[in-house]
């Protein structure tokens, strides 16, 4: 088995481009038809009412944390460190999603009437501006850090597969994206996104078993070939491989305690199904990343490198799917479902930032915005965020450091966060204070001494400087308080209006 | 990269029962592929259905979430997908196990519509 019994990969670009614009259609469509039935106002735009279900509250939870860069990162990080790179990728990425029931649950009861980590931020801490500023910024830079992980996954796949340029796919992507998102708001995104973790599953897995059916020898021949390669990449054991990579991702993958595309659906479900939804998602979600690793060890058993896929260790299940000679519709398929992951997660990135702008910016800012201004700032915000992803991608703005910038903020507010949830010793002092000595020594510790410690050091710093703040304070917060929070789109905005005046909120 | 047909790796007689698995697993996941596809479309029929007469109603938004004691489980969740990336490096026949719960999860997903409270 090598790399020369490989195929030229290549598809024609016009079919890249019609599968982009295909689906995207399909979706807009549909979103068209949802906005009709499901749309009123401001509150059914950002938060769908709080009607969302069971199903729905699965699938919408499922797409909006499958990245592409998931599905591609899970055969990359097999494809270099073996089964153990997909252990340590694939065993945090579901537990972090689950990790988020306990959370969920006290907030959800506590504060019925929340949208936003913000907001709740806000209220914890006496209106501080300073604490829910920093909250709000973290949110907006993680929502950001999304739709161009999810634009770059994009543009990988494209260019691997049809050689379109990835500049130009990542363009022609957030256009199709933002084209559906802009209508529908969250009912859309939680829509569209159960029918995209279809996607997700079923044809993926197929053209998972196909490679192996398609591969001379089948899964016993890859089987002896990764072995032959190195037999430690049959293990689960590898130590570089946690070292490495793993242990730093399994933090920076529990920071999704403060994902606001996840808060956004905790506010949004039937409270009555908060919790067995996030279970049900977490565990449904664990064997789609577990089946596109699959296609790393294929990479292995062909002796590939990453020199030989373009320098990217993601390019490796696009690569191979591509160069086996598979029928093309096998391949076309294997696209969609990327496609599918990246437009689902952007849509659901736009619509937590929708929520985002509405009550942390506009109605912090400007509270007395009329409802029809609101909604139309709103559906704004969709577009602009969509526009500053790309811009960031297009000119090359340092995106290094806004991974780090946001890295940092994410796992500096993550324990402080959920001290604030559970303890209620928590202080406004030992919030933000904890949160800025952890980036300032985090960073520092990480700049001399590595991405692991200083990992450690920002947890260890923020959880210290909020525990001892706290103590000292000794003051306690009740929670029952969060309660009379009221609705931050207002209670107008809750009732159902008659048709014609929604018709003069519509853009 | 060089253009050629994939050439037989080899041609030993457990390769070859190693294609007849893989073939009889690929025609299995295509018919568990079709069965659990239905069964999330079907879940999502009756899910939408129940959304757009739900359409124009706005919750009670102080109802309580209820107590799941879910931590068990999702302890078992985290040992299982554990389970499974191991099984594949133990035996060739367990590198199928993942996309096979793959298409589980979309029968799940189909299943979560039919079981959903409705009240």
């Amino acid at each position: 088995m090598n790399k020369d019994s490989l195929v030229s990969g290549g598809l024609p670009q016009l079919y890249g481009y019609l599968e982009m614009i295909a689906l995207a259609l399909v979706l807009l469509v549909l979103s068209y038809t949802i906005k009709r039935i499901f749309v009123r106002n401001t509150h059914g735009f950002i938060i769908a009412n709080r009607q969302v279900g069971f199903g729905f509250g699965v699938g919408a939870v499922i797409s909006a944390w499958t990245y592409a860069m998931a599905v591609l990162m899970s055969a990359g990080m097999t494809f270099q460190w073996g089964l153990s790179g997909l252990l340590w990728f694939v065993v945090p990425n579901g537990f972090a999603v689950m990790a988020m029931i306990p959370f969920a649950r006290i907030l959800r009861r506590s504060m019925p009437n929340g949208y936003t980590i913000a907001e709740f931020i806000k209220h914890r801490f006496d209106d501080s501006r300073l604490a829910s500023g920093v909250v709000t910024l973290s949110v907006i830079l993680s929502i950001l850090l999304a739709v161009l992980i999810n634009l770059k996954g994009l543009s990988i796949v494209m260019s691997v597969v049809f050689g379109i340029k990835p500049e130009l796919a990542a363009t022609i992507g957030i256009l199709c994206i933002l084209a559906y998102s802009y209508f529908g708001g969250l009912w859309t995104s939680v829509i569209t996104g159960t029918l995209n973790t279809l996607m997700l599953t079923v044809p993926s897995a197929i053209v998972v078993v196909a490679v192996y059916h398609f591969i001379p020898g089948g899964a016993d021949a890859v089987f002896s070939a990764v072995g032959e390669a190195n037999p430690q990449n049959l293990s689960v054991l590898r130590a570089d491989a946690a070292a490495g990579f793993g242990i730093t991702l399994a933090f920076g993958l529990l920071t999704a305690v403060g994902d606001q595309a996840l808060w956004q659906k905790v506010w949004s479900i039937r409270s009555r199904e908060v919790t067995r939804v996030f279970f049900w998602a977490g565990a449904l979600f664990y064997p789609i990343p577990i089946a596109a690793g699959m296609l790393g060890l294929v990479g292995i058993a062909y002796g590939l490198t990453p020199p030989d896929i373009g320098g990217d260790i993601v390019a490796i299940g696009p690569y191979i799917v591509s160069h086996l000679g598979l029928p093309v519709i096998l391949v076309l398929i294997y696209c969609l479902t990327i496609l599918a992951a990246s437009y689902s997660s952007i849509d659901a990135a736009s619509s937590a930032l929708s929520s985002v702008v509405a009550v942390d910016i506009v109605r912090r800012l400007w509270p007395d915005t009329n409802e029809r201004r609101l909604f139309l700032i709103t559906k704004v915000s969709i577009l602009s965020g969509g526009a500053v992803g790309l811009a960031i991608l297009l000119t090359g703005i340092d995106f290094t450091s806004l991974v780090l910038t946001e890295s940092s903020l994410r796992t500096a507010i993550l324990v402080p966060f959920v001290l604030a949830i559970i303890w209620p010793r928590t202080s406004t002092i030992g919030f933000v204070g904890g949160v800025v000595l952890a980036i300032i020594f985090g960073q520092t510790v990480r700049y001399f001494h590595g991405e692991l410690w200083g990992t450690l050091t920002t947890l260890a710093v923020s959880g210290g400087t909020v525990l001892v703040a706290g103590l000292l304070d000794g003051r306690k917060f009740d929670m029952a308080s969060l309660r009379n929070v009221r609705s931050e789109i207002g209670v107008d905005s809750t009732a159902t209006a008659p048709i014609g005046q929604l018709e003069t909120a519509k853009i | 990269m060089s253009i050629a047909p994939l050439p037989p790796l080899s041609a030993n007689s457990k390769q070859q029962k190693s294609k007849g698995e893989a073939m009889s697993i690929f025609h299995i996941a295509l018919a568990l592929g079709g069965i659990a596809t239905l069964l999330f479309f079907f879940g999502l029929a009756r899910g939408a259905v129940a959304a757009i007469r739900d359409a124009d109603k706005t919750s009670g938004e102080n109802e309580t979430v209820e107590d799941g004691g879910y931590a068990w489980t999702a302890i078992a969740a985290v040992i299982a997908s554990s389970a499974t990336v191991t099984l594949a490096g133990i035996s060739p026949i367990f590198i199928y196990l993942g996309p096979l719960l793959a298409i589980g999860s979309a029968a799940g997903i189909g299943i979560a519509f039919l079981v959903e409270d409705r009240k």
